[in-house]
C-alpha cells in the first residue's frame, strides 16, 4: 500500500470514527468505496471529501432545525483564539533558542487544537434537539454521556490532562521563569482534569438523566395541555446546580 | 421539517443519473464518476434524498460479496417517492435548458416599428 494510499484510508477511518450516530453508516459507506478506486490521488481525494460528512451532523433522536449562523458574540473568542496562534506561531518563528521555539510551537498547536474544539462543541450544540422537548434533550445528552462512558474507560480519559501539561510546559519552555502565569493556570487545568469526568460521576449524572427522562414523560402524560417541561443539559453537567436541585428538593420534602 | 429539495445543477445531476438504470443498485464511487461529482458534493446530496425517503440504501448481501474477499459497499436505490420526484424534476430542467436555448421571440431594441 503506498502512502497516499494509506492517507486515504486514515482520513476516511477518522471521518468514521467522528461522524455522528446517524451519518455513521454514510461515513462507513464512503469509507468501503476508498478500496475500490483506482489511483491513489483519487482516492486521496475521495476520503478528504468524506470530511464533509462530519459536518453533516444530525442528532441520532430529532433532527434538529436549521443551523443558524454564528452572531457576533460567537465570532469574538475564535478571534482571539486565532489571534493567539498567530502571535505564537511567530514568535516560534522568530525565536533564536531552541527550547525557547520548541515551547512557542507546543503552545501554539496547543492553542490551534483549542480554537478546533471550540468550533466542533459549537457545531454539536446547534445540532442538539430542541431544549423544548425534553424526552429528546434526555435521550440526546444520555447518548452524548454513553460516547463520554466509553472515551472515558480508555487511555483518551487522560488526553485533556496531558494536553493541559503539555501546554503548561510549552510556556515554561518559552518563558522559563518561575512566576509563570500561563504554565500556572494550565498546569491547574491538568491537575483538575484528574478528577474529572470519572466513570463514576458520568454514571451518576447517567442515572440523574434517566429520572428526568421518566419524570418528563410522566409529566408530558398527565399534564398534555401545559406544554412541554423545560429541562437544561446545564444543570445535568454542571455539579453546583445539580447540589443545588437536591437542596431545593429536600427543602420542598420538609416543608 | 422541511421536506422540499433544494433544486441545485448537482441534484439534478444526481436523480438523472438514477434515472438512467432506475430499478438498479448503485455504487457511490460510480455515481461519482458517472456525474462528476466529488464525494463531498455527492453524498450530503444523497444523505438529503435519503433524509426525505426518496433514496433506499442498503449494504451489499454476503450472496453478493462471497468469494470476492472485499468488504460489503454501501448501495443506493431511488424509492417509488424518489423516481417521481426524480423525473419531474429531471423534465422541468430538461424543458429549462430548451426554453433558454430557444432564440428570443421579442423584437431586439431599436427594431420594433410603430405603424
Amino acid at each position: 500500500m503506498t502512502l497516499l494510499r494509506k492517507a486515504a484510508v486514515r482520513v476516511s477511518a477518522f471521518v468514521e470514527r467522528h461522524a455522528s450516530a446517524d451519518s455513521r453508516e454514510w461515513a462507513e459507506g464512503l469509507s468501503r468505496e476508498v478500496e475500490f478506486i483506482d489511483g491513489d490521488w483519487k482516492a486521496l481525494g475521495w476520503a478528504l471529501g468524506s470530511t464533509r460528512v462530519l459536518l453533516e451532523r444530525r442528532s441520532a433522536i430529532v433532527v434538529a432545525g436549521k443551523r443558524r449562523w454564528p452572531k457576533m458574540g460567537d465570532w469574538l473568542p475564535w478571534f482571539w483564539l486565532c489571534s493567539m496562534v498567530f502571535l505564537f506561531a511567530t514568535q516560534a518563528s522568530s525565536a533564536k533558542l531552541w527550547q525557547v521555539r520548541i515551547g512557542f510551537t507546543v503552545v501554539s498547536i496547543g492553542w490551534a487544537l483549542i480554537t478546533g474544539s471550540t468550533v466542533m462543541a459549537w457545531l454539536r450544540k446547534q445540532d442538539g434537539p430542541p431544549p423544548s422537548d425534553t424526552p429528546a434533550w434526555a435521550a440526546y445528552c444520555r447518548a452524548r454521556l454513553e460516547e463520554q462512558l466509553a472515551r472515558s474507560r480508555t487511555w483518551k480519559r487522560w488526553s485533556p490532562t496531558l494536553f493541559f501539561a503539555a501546554m503548561s510546559a510549552g510556556y515554561l519552555l518559552a518563558e522559563p521563569k518561575w512566576l509563570n502565569g500561563w504554565a500556572l493556570f494550565f498546569a491547574v487545568l491538568a491537575g483538575a482534569t484528574l478528577f474529572q469526568d470519572t466513570p463514576a460521576k458520568l454514571e451518576s449524572r447517567m442515572v440523574r438523566i434517566d429520572e428526568i427522562a421518566r419524570s418528563a414523560e410522566a409529566r408530558k402524560l398527565r399534564e398534555a395541555t401545559a406544554g412541554p417541561a423545560q429541562f437544561d443539559y446545564i444543570k445535568t453537567q454542571s455539579f453546583p446546580n445539580l447540589f443545588r436541585e437536591r437542596r431545593q428538593s429536600r427543602r420542598r420534602r420538609l416543608r | 421539517m422541511d421536506l422540499k429539495m433544494r433544486r441545485s445543477p448537482q441534484t439534478t445531476l444526481v436523480l438523472a443519473e438514477f434515472l438512467q438504470a432506475e430499478l438498479e443498485w448503485r455504487y457511490g464511487y460510480d455515481l461519482s464518476r458517472a456525474t462528476g461529482l466529488k464525494s463531498g458534493t455527492l453524498y450530503p446530496i444523497l444523505m438529503r434524498l435519503a433524509e426525505r425517503s426518496m433514496l433506499e440504501t442498503s449494504w451489499e448481501t454476503g450472496e453478493e460479496v462471497a468469494g470476492t474477499g472485499r468488504p460489503p459497499r454501501h448501495i443506493y436505490k431511488l424509492t417509488r417517492d424518489g423516481l417521481r420526484y426524480a423525473q419531474t424534476e429531471v423534465a422541468a430542467a430538461k424543458a429549462a435548458e430548451k426554453a433558454a436555448r430557444r432564440p428570443s421571440m421579442r423584437p431586439a431594441l431599436g427594431e420594433a416599428t410603430s405603424s
